[in-house]
């Protein structure tokens, strides 16, 4: 699995679309969404589809990332350099601390989803009670006229896509390199069968948590982006439930069982629900189109696009089954 | 808070306990027999309230009436998802079983802002502001019909599945499928009664609800967070459970409510989903493992 | 007494049951152990206990000088104690060189060490041919083999091996069983869990007997199998 070699193709692809989108405010738009849902999907999908953790409340990292910037600024006036590693430490604390607790009493599957969702939804109802944090209204981050490099403020949209692209390019290299390494064979043997990997040396609990952690982490990363991207966060779009399915339907339509998979998802998807935003008379049509889209893919196509492609291309170039096998060495 | 505001939360939290137990019960149902969890529980209800509003603004008919044309629909509604999407389902691994009724809930709730908008629709009656009084407690007479209502089936249900065969039959599947198979019980049959069963019961509830509560695309996702909470906390698949998780988030919910905010009263549901997911995950009530 | 794996006075109880009373025997190193009794009789409890699935209620468990009773799997796994799984669990989202490598892992930390090591069992189990099959692939046979490779990637000292020949054809079995028997060689001791009597008697020198939890006897292979309690204990199934 020539794994690198495809994230170098990504990574290029990834650069040269950043270079198209130069032409037009309205396509760096887009590209820069792309990347944002991208990322998300990708760093989400390192747990579900890589670990076998489906969490349907990764929402709650992207929110303290958003909102530890947008509080930061807002209240304190702190630049985005003390704001986004304050809000990714947050988050990774946090699922460590969650992580801790659903992995201590051996959470999987469905319990361990609909517990993440649970703490999703305490948060959501926590900030808009928050006065502090704006409540259901939300906060607005201070803007002024001048572009400002410190404070992560310009009128331009491509300073925004450059980081969001570094950021893509950056979680699929780490992704990558755990991938082929002893952290990335322990995850997939923990998907696979987490009895079996225990009894072969696997720290089940270490191992999840690492995971749920770097992903929270990312996930925060592009919280705090998005906080600047917008300069505005309220909890439904930080926080909402929506986000959470976002991620799942970009991995699952993608493909899960690929680190790039979810990206894929991302790229055939934002740029057409944006387009189809624009052209649509019926409101939530893409939303629409999409869910048919989830149930036909979950349902035909359980390992996505991405995953029947290069299950399509590996068969073309397989190597003939051998029959029974030989008789063991005989030691000297 | 005073003992009379107290008590008035009791009391509130009791009739709700009552319908959350009913839109719960049809949840742990299909679970218990069919294994899997729909996402997309809420969005019937959704739907039922729907049919109750139309019933009664274009055809005139009194909500409690129509609980005799919203159930029948659903239940067959629940056949039909059964046939077409939940049969496939069951196939795939619980990650895209998740994904699908999912989907399956965003599209309902999008098709339904498609068709209704966005509006929030509220049958009005002159009895829904009417009172019955109750020694130091109020209750509107519209909960307390949906309340009754709601305690009415559940009796019935339970009935259903300790004295007949057919709630035998039902029982056998949840408990072994395997052995129920090799008895010669048509699974599939089963399961579709499973699902019209799950489904028709909020034929019932929806049309009450409408008197109470604003009917919008949206209403069905925080019910299916709530029934998931009443259905974990109980023990899943456990229909004692239902009722014993019901009475602990209505009457929670109602008493935070009373006593501190009300979004901090949406909160506790979720923090005692927490709780007894990581003291006790397999339920309240049910003995067998949840993992 | 000691010994590379000793048990002593280990008792497990599930509620009411007592599972497994007073059970007391070593295994040395080097040497093939067999666990029989006849169904019931324990003796998957027992070989959880040892292999850290469950924790007994009384008594201890020490390898290599160690107490391993109540610890993590994947702890005892790294003390050089690895086990097989009855109903095979293979990696079925990977190939049989990475099924190894994730146990390869175990004793290297850089990848390609781990590949090397992998690659390395896979000769000597004479499966290199299977390197690149995706694990699902495979046959019952095939997949026994690989629950083994993974097993002796971890380079343990003592392998668990738990009714390795069940669903196996004679011919498959015999070639199960000399590979078993080589392992020694290697410096790996193994306990096996049989039902059947005569691959006892031939592959292994030591047996402990289990019924109701307690041991019947322990010793030598043919001793064991000819005291007239164990004799009752399998209600003739043991062929004199």
């Amino acid at each position: 699995m020539s794994g690198f070699r495809t994230v170098l193709c990504v990574g290029g692809l990834v650069v040269a679309s950043f270079l198209l989108a130069l032409s037009d405010r309205y396509y760096m738009d887009v590209f820069i969404l792309t990347c944002f849902y991208g990322t998300l999907a990708v760093s989400w999908n390192l747990m579900a589809g890589l670990t076998g953790l489906m969490s349907l409340g990764h929402a709650l990292f992207v929110g303290i990332g958003a909102y530890s910037v947008a509080w930061g600024a807002s209240a304190q006036g702190w630049p985005p350099l003390v704001t986004w590693p304050l809000g990714v430490a947050i988050a990774v604390a946090a699922a460590a601390i969650i992580g801790m607790l659903c992995f201590r009493y051996g959470l999987r599957g469905y319990f361990f989803a609909i517990a993440t969702l649970a703490f999703n939804e305490v948060a959501f109802f926590s900030v808009s009670a928050s006065v502090a944090l704006g409540r259901s209204d939300g906060l607005i981050l201070p803007t002024s006229s001048e572009d400002s490099l410190l404070m992560l403020q310009f009128f331009d949209k491509w300073p925004y896509g450059l980081i969001i692209g570094v950021i893509l390019i950056a979680t699929l290299a780490i992704g990558q390199h755990l991938l082929t390494s002893r952290t990335g064979y322990y995850w997939r043997a923990l998907r696979d069968n987490e009895e079996a990997a225990e009894a072969l040396g696997v720290n089940a609990r270490a191992y999840k948590l690492r995971c749920f952690m770097l992903s929270a982490g990312i996930s925060a990363f592009c919280g705090a982006f998005y906080a600047n991207y917008v300069a505005f966060v309220d909890p439904r779009s930080v926080l909402g439930i929506d986000l959470s399915i976002q991620m799942l339907v970009y991995s699952i339509i993608g493909g899960m069982s690929l680190l790039w998979g979810p990206l894929l998802g991302a790229v055939l998807l934002v740029p057409f629900s944006v387009m189809l935003r624009n052209i649509s008379a019926i409101q939530g049509g893409e939303i629409i189109a999409y869910a048919v889209l989830l149930i036909v893919l979950a349902l035909v196509l359980p390992q996505g696009i991405a995953g029947w492609l290069t299950a399509r291309w590996r068969r073309r170039s397989a190597v003939s089954r051998p029959e029974g096998f030989a008789a063991p060495e005989r030691s000297a | 808070m005073t003992f009379g505001i107290f008590l008035q939360a009791v009391g509130g939290g009791l009739a709700n306990a009552a319908i959350y137990a009913l839109i719960a019960v049809g949840l742990t149902l299909v679970f218990g027999v069919m294994r899997i969890i729909n996402f997309a529980h809420g969005e019937f209800l959704m739907i039922a309230m729907y049919g109750g509003y139309f019933a009664w603004s274009l055809l005139g008919i009194d909500p409690a009436l129509a609980i005799l044309l919203v159930t029948p629909l659903l239940a067959l509604t629940g056949m039909l998802l059964y046939s077409t999407v939940i049969r496939f389902a069951l196939k795939v691994p619980e990650i895209n079983q998740m994904a699908v009724t999912l989907g399956l809930s965003l599209l309902l709730q999008h098709l339904a802002l498609v068709f209704f908008t966005g509006d929030n629709m509220l049958v009005t009656q002159p009895r829904a502001t009417a009172g019955v009084v109750l020694g130091p407690v109020v209750i509107q007479v519209t909960h307390l019909i949906a309340c009754g209502a709601s305690l009415l089936l559940l009796g019935i249900l339970y009935l259903v599945l300790k004295r007949t065969d057919f709630g035998l039959v039902m029982r056998a599947v949840a408990q072994s499928r395997d052995g129920a198979a090799l008895s010669g019980i048509d699974i599939s049959a089963v399961y579709k009664w499973a699902m019209a069963v799950g489904i028709g019961t909020l034929g019932v509830t929806g049309p009450l609800l409408v008197s109470i509560l604003y009917a919008n695309p949206h209403v069905g996702a925080l019910f299916t967070l709530k029934a998931f909470v009443i259905v974990i906390v109980g023990g899943l698949g456990s229909f004692g459970g239902v009722l014993i998780g019901a009475l602990i988030v209505g009457l929670a919910e109602s008493i935070a409510g009373a006593w501190l905010s009300a979004s901090i009263a949406a909160a506790v549901p979720f923090a005692i989903l927490i709780l007894v997911l990581l003291l006790r995950p397999e339920g309240l009530m049910n003995r067998s493992l949840a993992r | 007494m000691s010994g590379l794996l000793q048990l002593r006075a280990v008792s497990k109880s599930f509620g009411g049951l007592r599972a497994l009373d007073n059970v007391s025997f070593n295994v040395a190193a080097g040497e093939i152990f067999a666990i029989i009794g006849p169904n019931g009789a324990g003796k998957t409890t027992l070989f959880n206990c040892i292999a850290g699935a469950l924790r007994p209620t009384d008594g201890e468990i020490l390898f290599d000088g160690h107490r391993i009773d109540g610890r993590p799997p994947h702890e005892i796994c790294s003390r050089g104690l690895v086990r097989t799984f009855q109903i095979v669990k293979p990696f079925r989202g990977m190939t049989v060189l990475e099924n190894i490598k994730v146990a390869a892992f175990a004793r290297h930390i850089r990848p390609r060490d781990a590949e090397e090591a992998a690659g390395r069992v896979l000769a000597h189990l004479g499966m290199e041919a299977f390197a690149g099959i995706d694990a699902d692939e495979l046959n019952v046979a095939q997949l026994r083999r690989l629950e083994i490779a993974r097993a002796l990637a971890t380079e343990p000292q003592l392998l668990l091996l738990d009714e390795m020949l069940a669903g196996l054809t004679p011919a498959e079995a015999t070639v199960m069983c000399d590979l078993i028997r080589e392992l020694p060689r290697q410096g790996i001791a193994v306990i096996v869990v049989e039902h059947s009597i005569p691959v006892v008697r031939s592959l292994c020198e030591r047996a402990v007997v289990i019924t109701f939890g307690k041991v019947l006897a322990e010793g030598m292979t043919a001793e064991v199998i000819a005291d007239p309690r164990v004799q009752e204990a399998y209600l003739g199934r043991a062929d004199g």
